[in-house]
C-alpha cells in the first residue's frame, strides 16, 4: 500500500481488518504510524525555514493541531474495545441494535406454505450455480435487518447467539461470497432458529420481501425447534414455500427427502459437555412395536461391532455436530453435493472416521476382469543411445503375438534417432517419442499413444526374454490386471543392525519388488506415477537416476495393498555389453544406493507398502513330466 | 530572533519527540494492553457485531426437547412409512421368510418362472401364516389377467406388490400399506424408505444368470467419445471432449454443429451416457449435456475409472436378471428388518455385493473373504483340515500326521461318513482332533460345522496324499489370495462342439477351470454359501451324482469371485497315481471322467457359464532353479 495516502485515508485502514491476529491488519496499523512520522520529517524541517517567520508560528500551530487530531482519531478508533469491555454501549455504530428497520405492512406477500413435493430438480435452481471449477456453491446472507410491523412492534427478538454463530461460520467459509449477483444459495439473516420466538405470520411475510426470494427457491432457513412443548411440531410453521429447511427434529412426514436437510438439535448446553472417551453409544434403530425387545435386540450386538460403533459416532460428533459451525458447514456441503453429485464426497468420506481407514486401501482397479487376450500390449522401451542393443530387443519383442503396438521412448537430447529406414522391420507399429529432458520418469509418462491397458516396460539391453516368456508375462498380467508382473524378482529386508531396511538382489525364497526393467503393468499406474507420486519421490528419482522402478512398486503396492507377481524361473539378465539390472545390481555401490531408494520412499509414504510374498507364477505344466511339444510355453527359464 | 529562533526549534524538538512518544510508545502500549478485537463495520462478510456477547441463546434451556420421542403419527392420507406399515414381529429367527402367492387361472411362461424362482430361494416358505412377507405378482398385464385381492390382504400389511413391468393392471383394490416395488416409479406415488424402486427390464432380460457387463476393460479406451446422449426417440447422439461446454447460465448461442455428434441407433461406445429421466425436449437436453461435458471434463481419471467399474459391478451383482432384481428387492426388505444386523454399505457397495455376501453369516467385513484389502485386515494364519472319510473307511493316519506337521494348522476334524463304526482310538497330534459323525451324504462335506474356528479351511479325501511342505505352502498361498480355491489337482471344461454343450475333463492340460475339493484350501464362508444360499435343488444334485460336488463349489466360488481358482505344484509321482480324482473307488490309473451333464445343469441353474480359465501355476520362488537346495525353503516339494 501506499503511505502516501491523505491521513484520512490511513486511518480507514484499520476498519477494513477483519480477523483479530490478521497480520494484514497489523501492517496496516503499523504504516499509519509510519505515514504520520513520515510527513512530520519531510514537511516539517525542510518546509518551515522557508517561510515567513510570522506564518511559521501559525503554521506550526496549524499542523500540531492537525497531527493532534490525526492522532486523537487514530486513538479513537481503539478506544471503543476498552468502551466495550466494560460494557458501556454508548458507541452503537455495529451495533446489533442499531441496524436498519424495515416495515412490514400487514397486507404484505406471505409466502405459500411449505411445498411438499419440492425435490432439487423441482424446487431448486440448480442453474444459478452454474459450472463452478471449485465445485462449490456459492452463499450470499442478507444483511440483518429489524422488522417491524404497522405499529411499530418488532416482528421478532434480535438475532441469537447461535445463529450469528452460523452466519459467521458460514460468512468465513469457502461457500461465502457477498456478490449477491454470483450466489446461488442465499440465507436470510431473519433468525428461525426457535419458532416460539417468532410472530409466524410477519416473518413468513419478512421472507417473502427479501430481495431474491422468488418463492423461496434457493433459499436456505435453519432451525432447531420448529414448535414448542408439550407437542413439538416437525417442521417450522413458518410458511416457507420452496425455501430449503435444515431442521432438527423432522418426522419421515414432513422430512422432504433429499432436499430439506437434516440437522441435530443443537443443545447450548452440550457444546460445554466433555465427552467421555467411550462416546455416546452407538446407534441403533429400533422401532417402537420392538420397544420391549430392546435389552435383547442390544444384547445380540457384537462387541467389536459396538466398539466400532462408538468410534463412529465419537467421530461423527466431532466432525458434524460438535458445534454450530461444523452444523453449519456440513448442511452446506450436503447440499453442495446434491448440485454437484460427481464432486460430492463419498459415502465413506462422510462416513469412515480417518482412524478406521488406517491400513486399508481402495484399489482403484477393484472390479474382478480379465481383460481380452486381443487387447494386447504396447511396448515401451527407454532407450539413449544403445541403438544395436535396442534394435535387437525390438525384433526380440515383436515376436511375442499379443504385441500391439511398440514405443521406443528416445531418451537422448543430443543425438537424434536412427532414419526411418534403419529401424528393424516389425508386424505392428512401431512410434519413437522424443523427450524434453533426460530423465527416468519419461518411462512412466501416460502417452496418449498407449491404447492398451497393457504396458510392458522393457530396457533397450533385455533381449534374453524369449517370446514363450514375455507371451507368458502377458497371460498372467491378464489375471491379476491391477499387479506388477514382472521378471527379474527383488527383496527388501529390515536390516536389524543398521536399523533401516535393506534391498537384496541374492536367491532368495521371497519376493516384494519386480525390476520394471521388464514388466507388465495397468497403463493407470503410469498416470499414478506422472502425477500422483507422493512427496518429492519423482524429483529424486530424476535427480539420482536411479530407483525409479523401486518407486513404481512401492507405488502400486500401496494404491492396490498388493504385491507383485514374479514370472517365470530366474535367469542371468545378463549381455556382454549390459550395464543395468544384474549387471549394475552386482555393483556395491548399486546396492547401497538401492537400499537407500527404499528407506527413503517408506518415509515419504509414511509406511512400507511393499508385500512379501513366497510364489512365482508358472506356466501349468512348467517341468512337469508332459510332452514338451505338447505344452503352451516350452521355451521358458532356458536361456 | 535568534532567541525566537531557538525557542521555536526547541518547541519544535519538543513536540516532535511528543508526538513521536505518542505515536510510537502509545500505540504499542495500547496493543499491548488490548488485544486487537474484532472490527465492527466489515464492509464484506458477516459483521463481529460489538454487543455478540450479549446475544440471546435461541432457546432457553427448558425448550429444547426431552429425549422421550414423540408419539408416532398417524399415516397421512395414503402414505406408509417402515415403522408404522410393517409388522416385524413375524420375521423372527433366521431372516426374512416369503410366502408367494400361486398364481390364478393361466398364467405366462416369464410369470411361472418367476414364481419357481423365488420358490427355489432360501428366502421361500410354504405357509402363509409363518411368513413374514407376502408376496403379491403383478406383471402379467398382457394376458389381461389381473390379480384380485388376495386372501389374507389385511389392507396389505406386510404385503409386497411386485410389479416388474410397468404397464401393470389397473389397481382394482386399495394398496394400502402394501409396498410396491415397481418399474420407474413417480416421485408423487413413491414412498421413500418404503417403496422398492425397480429398474425397467426389457421383455427379453434374462430370468436367471445374466449376461456379464459389456465391459471388457479397466479404463477408457483413448480416442473414444466422452459422453453419449439419450435422444428422443430412442437413438443416441455422442459429443465429445472437442464440443465446447456452454456457460451455466443457461444460455447457449452456438449451435452443436453436426460435426460433432452423429445419430446412432444402438449405444454407442463412450465413456459416458447422460439418460434423461423425464422427457423435455431434445434442444435443452443437449445444451444439458454439453453442460455435463464441461463437468465431466473435470473429473480425474481415477473417479472415472471408479465409476466405470462400480457400472458394472452393481450390473453384475443386482441387475443383470430377473432373479437378482427380485432378491436385491427382498434383501433390501430383509435389511430394513434386520436393523442392526443389516449389511453394511462396504458389502452392498463393493464385489461380490450384498447377495453373495450375506448377513446371516456375519456383519463385520473382516469375516468375509472378500474385504480384507478395503478393510485393511489380514485373513488369519491357521487353518482347520476337514478329512471326509467315506467308504471303505479306512482311518488317513499318514494324511493326519502331515496335515497336523504345518505349522499353520489349528484343528483337524474328521467327518466320519461310511457305515463302519468310528475307530476308538486316533493317533495322537499336536493340535485337537474331532470327529463329527455325518449323514453319508456328499453335501455334509460343505456343511458350516461349528466346530470349524478358523477362516481357513483345507478339505480332505481321506484318500487324498499331501506332504507338510505341500501343506505349508499351498495355505501361504492361500493367505494372499483368500476369495479363491488353492487346490492341487485341477480339472478344466470346455464347450464340446460335437455334443452341443459343455464337458470337463481331469487330463493334465494347459489350462484349468477348476481345483479338486479333495485337496483344496478356501474360506469357510464357501460353507455357509453352499448350505444356505445355494437353491435346494442343486444341493440335492451333489448327494445323487457325487463327482458333481466339485464342480459345483467351483461353479459357487467363480460364480461369487470372478476369478480362476488357484494350482499348486504337486508331487509328481503320486501326481501320475492321480489318487485325488474325483469319482469313488475304482480303477485309479485313469482318472475317471465325470458324469457330464452335471456341468451341464449347473450351468443351466447358475444361467451361465461362471468357470473361467487360468494358464498358470503358483510355485515357489525357487522352484526347481539352479541353485543349492540348501537355499530352498521348499525342497521337498521338488523330489521326484
Amino acid at each position: 500500500m501506499s503511505c502516501a495516502s491523505v491521513p484520512g485515508g490511513g486511518l480507514r485502514h484499520p476498519l477494513r481488518c477483519r480477523k483479530p491476529w490478521d497480520e494484514e491488519c497489523e501492517e496496516e496499523a503499523v504504516c499509519v504510524i509510519m505515514c504520520a512520522s513520515v510527513k512530520y520529517n519531510i514537511r516539517g524541517p525542510a518546509l518551515i525555514p522557508r517561510m515567513k517567520t510570522k506564518h511559521r508560528i501559525y503554521y506550526i500551530t496549524l499542523f500540531s493541531i492537525v497531527l493532534l487530531g490525526l492522532i486523537a482519531t487514530g486513538m479513537f478508533q481503539f478506544w471503543p474495545h476498552s468502551i466495550e469491555s466494560s460494557n458501556d454501549w454508548n458507541v452503537e455504530k455495529r451495533s446489533v441494535r442499531d441496524v436498519p428497520v424495515v416495515r412490514l405492512p400487514a397486507d404484505s406477500p406471505i409466502p405459500e406454505r411449505g411445498d411438499l413435493s419440492c425435490r432439487m430438480h423441482t424446487c431448486f435452481d440448480v442453474y444459478r450455480c452454474g459450472f463452478n471449477p471449485k465445485n462449490k456453491i456459492k452463499v450470499y446472507i442478507y444483511a440483518l435487518k429489524k422488522y417491524v410491523d404497522d405499529f411499530g412492534v418488532s416482528v421478532s427478538n434480535t438475532i441469537s447467539r447461535e445463529y450469528n454463530e452460523l452466519l459467521m461460520a458460514i460468512s468465513d467459509s469457502d461457500y461465502y461470497t457477498d456478490d449477491i449477483n454470483r450466489a446461488c444459495l442465499f440465507v436470510p439473516s431473519i433468525d428461525v432458529l426457535n419458532q416460539n420466538t417468532l410472530r409466524i405470520k410477519e416473518t413468513a411475510q419478512a421472507l417473502a420481501q427479501l430481495s431474491r426470494w422468488d418463492r423461496g427457491s434457493n433459499h436456505l432457513l435453519f432451525n432447531m425447534l420448529p414448535g414448542g412443548p408439550p407437542d413439538y411440531n416437525t417442521a417450522l410453521d413458518v410458511p416457507r414455500d420452496r425455501a430449503l429447511l435444515a431442521g432438527g427434529g423432522f418426522s419421515t412426514w414432513t422430512y422432504r427427502q433429499g432436499y430439506d436437510v437434516s440437522i441435530p438439535v443443537y443443545s447450548p448446553l452440550s457444546a460445554e459437555v466433555d465427552l467421555p472417551e467411550k462416546g455416546p453409544g452407538a446407534s441403533v434403530v429400533v422401532p417402537e412395536e420392538k420397544m420391549s425387545d430392546v435389552y435383547s435386540i442390544l444384547q445380540s450386538i457384537p462387541q467389536r461391532q459396538i466398539e466400532e460403533m462408538q468410534r463412529q459416532a465419537r467421530w461423527f460428533w466431532e466432525a458434524y455436530f460438535q458445534s454450530i459451525k461444523a452444523i453449519a458447514l456440513a448442511t452446506l456441503q450436503i447440499i453442495n453435493d446434491r448440485i454437484y453429485p460427481y464432486a460430492a464426497i463419498s459415502y465413506e468420506e462422510w462416513n469412515d472416521p480417518p482412524v478406521v481407514k488406517w491400513g486399508s486401501v481402495s484399489n482403484p482397479l477393484f472390479l474382478p476382469l480379465i481383460p481380452p487376450q486381443s487387447q494386447g500390449f504396447t511396448a515401451i522401451v527407454l532407450t539413449y543411445d544403445r541403438v544395436e542393443s535396442l534394435f535387437r530387443v525390438i525384433t526380440e519383442v515383436s515376436k511375442v503375438p499379443s504385441l500391439s503396438k511398440l514405443l521406443v521412448v528416445w531418451n537422448n537430447q543430443n543425438k537424434n534417432p536412427p532414419e526411418d529406414s534403419l529401424w528393424p522391420k516389425i508386424r505392428v507399429p512401431l512410434k519413437v517419442v522424443r523427450t524434453a529432458e533426460n530423465k527416468l520418469s519419461n518411462r512412466f509418462f501416460p502417452y496418449d499413444e498407449i491404447e492398451t491397458e497393457a504396458v510392458l516396460a522393457i530396457d533397450d539391453d533385455i533381449i534374453m526374454l524369449t517370446s514363450d516368456e514375455l507371451q507368458f508375462g502377458y497371460e498372467v498380467w491378464r489375471e491379476f490386471p491391477d499387479r506388477l508382473v514382472g521378471y527379474p524378482g527383488r527383496l527388501h529386508l529390515w536390516d536389524h543392525e543398521m536399523n533401516k531396511w535393506k534391498y537384496e538382489s541374492e536367491w532368495t525364497n521371497e519376493v516384494s519388488m519386480v525390476l520394471t526393467g521388464a514388466a507388465f503393468y495397468h497403463k493407470y499406474f503410469n498416470y499414478l506415477y506422472t502425477y500422483k507420486m507422493p512427496g518429492d519421490i519423482k524429483n529424486w528419482v530424476d535427480a539420482h537416476m536411479n530407483c525409479e522402478d523401486i518407486a513404481m512398486n512401492f507405488l502400486v503396492a500401496n494404491v492396490t495393498g498388493k504385491a507383485v507377481i514374479k514370472v517365470t524361473p530366474r535367469k542371468k539378465f545378463k549381455c556382454p555389453e549390459c550395464t543395468a539390472i544384474d549387471g549394475l545390481s552386482l555393483d556395491q555401490t548399486h546396492m547401497v544406493e538401492r537400499s537407500e531408494c527404499i528407506n527413503k520412499f517408506a518415509s515419504v509414504f509414511g509406511t512400507m507398502p511393499l508385500k512379501v510374498v513366497e510364489h512365482r507364477a508358472d506356466p501349468v505344466l512348467y517341468k512337469d513330466d508332459f510332452p514338451e511339444k505338447l505344452k503352451s510355453f516350452p521355451n521358458i527359464g532356458s536361456l | 530572533m535568534q532567541s525566537w529562533r531557538r525557542r521555536k526549534s526547541l518547541w519544535l524538538a519538543l513536540s516532535a519527540s511528543w508526538l513521536l512518544l505518542v505515536l510510537l510508545g502509545g500505540f504499542s502500549l495500547l496493543r499491548l494492553a488490548l488485544p486487537p478485537r474484532p472490527q465492527p463495520g466489515a464492509s464484506q462478510g458477516w459483521p463481529r457485531w460489538l454487543d455478540a456477547e450479549l446475544l440471546q441463546s435461541f432457546s432457553q434451556p427448558r425448550e429444547l426437547p426431552e429425549d422421550t420421542a414423540s408419539p408416532p403419527q398417524a399415516p397421512h392420507g395414503g402414505s406408509c412409512n417402515w415403522e408404522a406399515c410393517f409388522d416385524t414381529s413375524k420375521c423372527r429367527g433366521d431372516g426374512l421368510k416369503v410366502f408367494v402367492y400361486p398364481a390364478v387361472g393361466p398364467i405366462s411362461e416369464t410369470h411361472r418362472r418367476i414364481l419357481a424362482s423365488i420358490e427355489g430361494s432360501r428366502f421361500h416358505t410354504f405357509s402363509p401364516a409363518g411368513a413374514c412377507l407376502l408376496l403379491l405378482l403383478s406383471l402379467d398385464a398382457q394376458t389381461g389377467e389381473c390379480s384380485s385381492m388376495p386372501l389374507q390382504w389385511n389392507r396389505g400389511r406386510n404385503h409386497l406388490v411386485l410389479r416388474l413391468y410397468p404397464a401393470a393392471c389397473p389397481r382394482t383394490f386399495q394398496l394400502g400399506q402394501a409396498m410396491v416395488a415397481e418399474a420407474s416409479p413417480t416421485v408423487d406415488s413413491f414412498r421413500p424408505g418404503f417403496d422398492v424402486a425397480l429398474p425397467f427390464l426389457p421383455e427379453a432380460h434374462p430370468l436367471r444368470g445374466g449376461a456379464p457387463g459389456q465391459l471388457r476393460q479397466h479404463s477408457p479406451q483413448p480416442g473414444v467419445a466422452l459422453l453419449a446422449l439419450e435422444e428422443e426417440r430412442g437413438g443416441w447422439r455422442t459429443a465429445d471432449t472437442g464440443s465446447s461446454a456452454c456457460p451455466w447460465d443457461g444460455r447457449c448461442e452456438q449451435d452443436p454443429g453436426p460435426g460433432q455428434t452423429q445419430h446412432q441407433e444402438t449405444l454407442p461406445n463412450a465413456t459416458f451416457c447422460l439418460i434423461s429421466g423425464h422427457r423435455p425436449e431434445a434442444a435443452s437436453r443437449f445444451l444439458q449435456a454439453l453442460q455435463v461435458l464441461a463437468a465431466l471434463q473435470e473429473m480425474s481419471p481415477a473417479r472415472v475409472l471408479a465409476l466405470r467399474q462400480q457400472t458394472q459391478f452393481l450390473w453384475d451383482a443386482y441387475f443383470s436378471s430377473v432373479e437378482k432384481v427380485i432378491h436385491t428387492t427382498l434383501e433390501v426388505i430383509q435389511d430394513r428388518i434386520f436393523g442392526t444386523s443389516a449389511h453394511p454399505s462396504l458389502l452392498w457397495n463393493s464385489p461380490p455385493g450384498a447377495l453373495l455376501a450375506l448377513s446371516t453369516f456375519s456383519t463385520s467385513p473382516q469375516d468375509f473373504p472378500f474385504y480384507h484389502l478395503q478393510q485393511g485386515s489380514r485373513p488369519e494364519g491357521r487353518f482347520s483340515a476337514l478329512i471326509w472319510v467315506a467308504p471303505p473307511g479306512q482311518p488317513p493316519l499318514k494324511l493326519i500326521q502331515a496335515v497336523a506337521g504345518s505349522q499353520h494348522c489349528a484343528q483337524i476334524l474328521v467327518l466320519w461318513s461310511n457305515e463302519r463304526p468310528l475307530p476308538s482310538r486316533w493317533p495322537e497330534t499336536a493340535v485337537p482332533l474331532t470327529v463329527i459323525d455325518g449323514h453319508r451324504k456328499v453335501s455334509d462335506r460343505f456343511y458350516p460345522y461349528s466346530t470349524i474356528r478358523t477362516d481357513a479351511i483345507l478339505s480332505l479325501d481321506a484318500r487324498s496324499s499331501l506332504s507338510t511342505s505341500e501343506v505349508d505352502f499351498a495355505f501361504l498361498v492361500w493367505q494372499s489370495f483368500p476369495e479363491r480355491m488353492v487346490g492341487f489337482l485341477t480339472l478344466s471344461h470346455f464347450w464340446d462342439e460335437a455334443h452341443g454343450g459343455w464337458g470337463y475333463t481331469a487330463e493334465r492340460t494347459n489350462e484349468f477351470s477348476m481345483v479338486l475339493t479333495t485337496a483344496a484350501f478356501y474360506h469357510r464362508y464357501y460353507h455357509t454359501l453352499f448350505t444356505h444360499s445355494l437353491p435346494k435343488a442343486l444341493r440335492t444334485l451333489a448327494d445323487e451324482a457325487p463327482t458333481c460336488v466339485d464342480v459345483l463349489m467351483n461353479f459357487i466360488v467363480a460364480a461369487v469371485t470372478k476369478l480362476p481358482p488357484i494350482k499348486v505344484p504337486y508331487g509328481k509321482q503320486r501326481q501320475e497315481a492321480a489318487p485325488l480324482a474325483p469319482g469313488g473307488p475304482g480303477p485309479r490309473s485313469k482318472p475317471q471322467a465325470p458324469a457330464p451333464d452335471c456341468i451341464n445343469q449347473l450351468a443351466a441353474a447358475f444361467g451361465h457359464m461362471p468357470l473361467l480359465s487360468s494358464c498358470l501355476r503358483l510355485d515357489p520362488v525357487l522352484f526347481k532353479d539352479p541353485v543349492s537346495v540348501q537355499r530352498k525353503k521348499y525342497r521337498s516339494l521338488e523330489k521326484p
